[in-house]
């Protein structure tokens, strides 16, 4: 980590900040404007925030690596760890609230507007329609979610691993709950370790 | 349904997973398995209406919350959604890369993995309940063959899905 000992501050030695402390409402400006134009990946929405926030100098490379990889592991969604992270090592506990609420309040807003949408015109002939077929689609897209995530360990090689945790916890579905699944899941997994590479 | 007790379900199904899709077995089991406030079609709603917006997929217990109990429903599914995110600050400031061991990082995995059955598993209900002839069979084909093997963001796949049942009902068919 960069010495910044010559700034004194003890914020940008945490961060690797290069620039200015950015102000809040560019936090806010930031957080909001990528967060709400990106769709799908959650990904994608991180890269795109950690690369900007990098090239402005509000955090440094370490430090995105850091907190992408934290976000992985931290409870809750991926993209709402990194987004309070991010925001709190550019500008501490205030960044991090502000970066929370400006990627996630206006999105929740719009699901809000989208929901009443779908009560509202799920029960017409055409609504009816478009929404067996869109509910259809959310199938595959789950099914395709479960997937992903098996997908890297496939990659991996680590075949009998993956079947096992996956195809034991979608047998085991039928009599135990799903979070007595995952903690049996874990518990393999600790026992279990992943062949390192 | 009171909001708090609500919130702490979600909170329950949220606190416990690593992504957003994760939370859905959890969320599953409490709200439309044990307490049925939920159906499976407006589960799968949620679902659908967390991949038309921006912002995460796991922003559907939004939508599930506005189901359940109105606007209260929803600021409590807003609510469940956005407090594990505060975990993230001590996990950077106190265990920073420890978090990285071989041994923790196959503990999650071995937990990510078990929570892809799991998904499987939640799948099959909203299965049972949306695809209720071939049309809707392909449909959900198609776009587990596009998220698998391409980066499609899934809204346009639910574009085109969306626009297939319309074209469909307007052609005089049924989906």
């Amino acid at each position: 980590m960069e010495n910044n000992s010559k700034t004194g501050d003890i914020r940008a030695l945490i961060s690797g900040r290069v620039g200015e402390r950015p102000s809040l409402p560019a936090v806010a400006r930031l957080f909001f404007q990528i967060g709400n134009s990106t769709f799908g990946s959650g990904g994608a929405t991180m890269i795109r925030l950690g690369q900007t926030m990098v090239e402005r100098g509000w955090i440094g490379p370490a430090q995105f690596d850091l907190n992408f990889t934290l976000a992985r592991v931290a409870p809750g969604t991926n993209v709402l760890a990194f987004v309070i992270g991010a925001g709190y090592a550019a500008r501490g506990w205030l960044g991090g609230i502000v970066a929370l609420f400006s990627l996630s309040a206006p999105a929740a807003c719009i699901v809000v507007l989208l929901t009443l949408a779908y009560q509202r015109w799920s029960g017409s002939p055409l609504g009816h329609s478009v929404v067996t077929a869109t509910a259809a689609s959310i199938v595959g897209i789950i099914v395709g979610a479960a997937w992903l995530l098996a997908k890297p360990r496939v990659a991996k090689r680590e075949y009998l691993r993956t079947a096992v945790l996956v195809l034991g916890a979608l047998i085991l579905s039928f009599w135990i709950p799903p979070l007595q699944i995952m903690a049996i899941g874990a518990l393999l997994g600790y026992c279990w370790p992943e062949r390192q590479t | 349904m009171n909001w708090f007790l609500l919130y702490l379900l979600m909170l329950k199904a949220t606190l416990t997973s690593f992504n957003g899709a994760m939370s859905l077995p959890i969320l599953r089991d409490e709200l439309v398995v044990n307490r049925k406030v939920l159906t499976d079609r407006e589960l799968s709603a949620a679902v659908t209406t967390a991949n038309a917006s921006p912002g995460p997929m796991g922003i559907y217990v939004v939508s599930a919350g506005y189901f359940i109990a109105g606007v209260p429903g929803a600021i409590a599914g807003y609510l469940a959604l956005i407090t594990p995110a505060f975990f993230m600050i001590p996990l950077v400031r106190y265990i920073g890369r420890r978090v990285e061991s071989p041994r923790a990082r196959s503990t999650l995995d071995a937990a990510v993995l078990a929570s892809a059955g799991l998904i499987l598993s939640s799948a099959r209900p909203l299965a049972q309940d949306a695809i209720t002839g071939w049309q809707p069979a392909l449909v959900a084909v198609g776009a587990f063959l596009i998220v698998a093997a391409t980066r499609l963001p899934t809204i346009l796949i639910l574009i085109a899905a969306g626009l297939l049942g319309a074209f469909t009902m307007l052609l005089g068919g049924s989906f």
